[in-house]
């Protein structure tokens, strides 16, 4: 009997390690295994005493796991916009004259304590960690970026729309939108259930398809790309003409016509 | 309590937590039952919500790991054990007094019953 209850367990926890595999990769690795036991020891407690039925258990489960992704999943797309947004170049201030917005104030005293902050040590560490935080995840995102294959999905003239990522990463989304589907059925909020599924969809698409910029290329007729341009085209230009006296020289790796290559 | 040190109201899910881990440290499964326990079993935290929780209350330092474990041969070392920072019982000791205003309030205006 107990081992009966031991191997539902362990299979339970396997099925819940599927469902920590679609939480953020930082988020995973920080939590996955404590999850998983925690998961392993609540359904000792509720499913193995027989306090609580197997289906009632997992439709909690299943309504926790479709909140707290969305949740878990929003978060980090928002720290990679925040990243993103610090990222781009904010126009200088002046620092010896008050700002425009600021003159309105009685006596400028927040332009004061601005400058006070942003003079102050503590500051100036905190600004230089953000500095070598924003470093090391672009230089991650690069290296990811660089092993992430991509497939064309659709090319006009001048955009590519483009799928970065393996067709395996295809899956989780899809288990995501099925789960809250079926949560949602089965709890009978269908609607919430829907708009669960449109965000992981809108998330999904948001972060695996691209539209890339203009295609390079020259006018049609150009021929295929040449080798090592990395698909890259340039426009047919005319050979250049030979110095004098080359015309009559042949080329050394040039062979008679007609005689076979005699191996020695 | 943001990370400038500025009090406000507290998530019912952090709010638990902290007043869980006020009775000393736990590890994640241990925090669930605790608060399943003072909410009279009103208040069940799936793993999720729990340790979402954990990972936004560790970064606001209002929860530490900590370093201490039990004996060798009731614990598992795949187990994380938790407990308040003082920003964190700060944070807990303003939402409790905030709770109470609130109650003393409501008694005067005979809103709820006398203790």
């Amino acid at each position: 009997m107990n081992g009966n209850a031991a191997a539902r367990r362990r299979r339970a926890q396997r099925r819940y390690r599927f469902i920590v595999r679609l939480y953020p990769a930082e988020h995973r690795r920080e939590f996955g295994e404590q999850m998983v036991q925690a998961f392993g020891d609540h359904y000792r407690d509720t499913v193995g005493s027989g306090r609580v039925g197997r289906w009632r258990f997992w439709r909690s489960v299943l309504v926790d796991a479709g909140k707290s992704l969305a949740i878990e999943h929003a978060a980090e797309i928002r720290g990679r916009g925040r990243t993103l947004a610090a990222r781009r170049p904010r126009p200088m201030r002046p620092r010896t004259s008050p700002h425009p917005r600021d003159r309105t104030t009685r006596s400028g005293r927040a332009w004061e304590g601005f400058e006070h902050r942003k003079g102050s040590g503590v500051s100036r560490v905190r600004r230089a960690r953000h500095k070598l935080r924003r470093q090391l995840r672009r230089q991650l995102r690069r290296r990811r970026s660089a092993c992430r294959p991509v497939r064309v999905l659709a090319t006009t003239r001048r955009h590519q729309l483009v799928y970065r990522g393996r067709a395996s990463a295809l899956v989780p989304p899809a288990v995501l939108v099925g789960a809250a589907l079926v949560a949602g059925t089965v709890t009978g909020r269908i609607g919430i259930a829907a708009i669960l599924a449109g965000v992981v969809v809108t998330a999904w698409l948001a972060y695996r398809v691209r539209l890339t910029g203009p295609v390079p290329a020259g006018p049609p007729g150009d021929g295929p790309a040449p080798p090592g341009g990395a698909g890259v085209r340039e426009p047919r230009r005319p050979l250049p003409k030979s110095p004098a006296g080359s015309a009559a020289r042949p080329r050394p790796d040039q062979q008679p016509p007609g005689q076979a290559v005699g191996l020695i | 309590m943001t990370r400038d040190g500025a009090a406000v109201p507290l998530t019912p899910a952090v709010f638990h937590i902290l007043f869980a881990l006020a009775g000393g440290e736990k590890h994640g499964y241990e925090i669930a039952k605790q608060v399943a326990e003072d909410s009279l079993g009103e208040v069940r935290m799936g793993t999720g919500t729990l340790y979402g929780s954990i990972k936004r209350m560790l970064a606001d330092a209002l929860i530490e790991e900590s370093g201490q474990r039990p004996a060798p041969e009731v614990d598992d070392e795949r187990r994380r054990y938790y407990r308040l920072t003082d920003q964190g019982r700060h944070a807990l000791e303003g939402e409790l007094q905030r709770y109470a205003r609130i109650v003393a309030v409501a008694r005067r205006r005979d809103l709820l019953a006398p203790a």
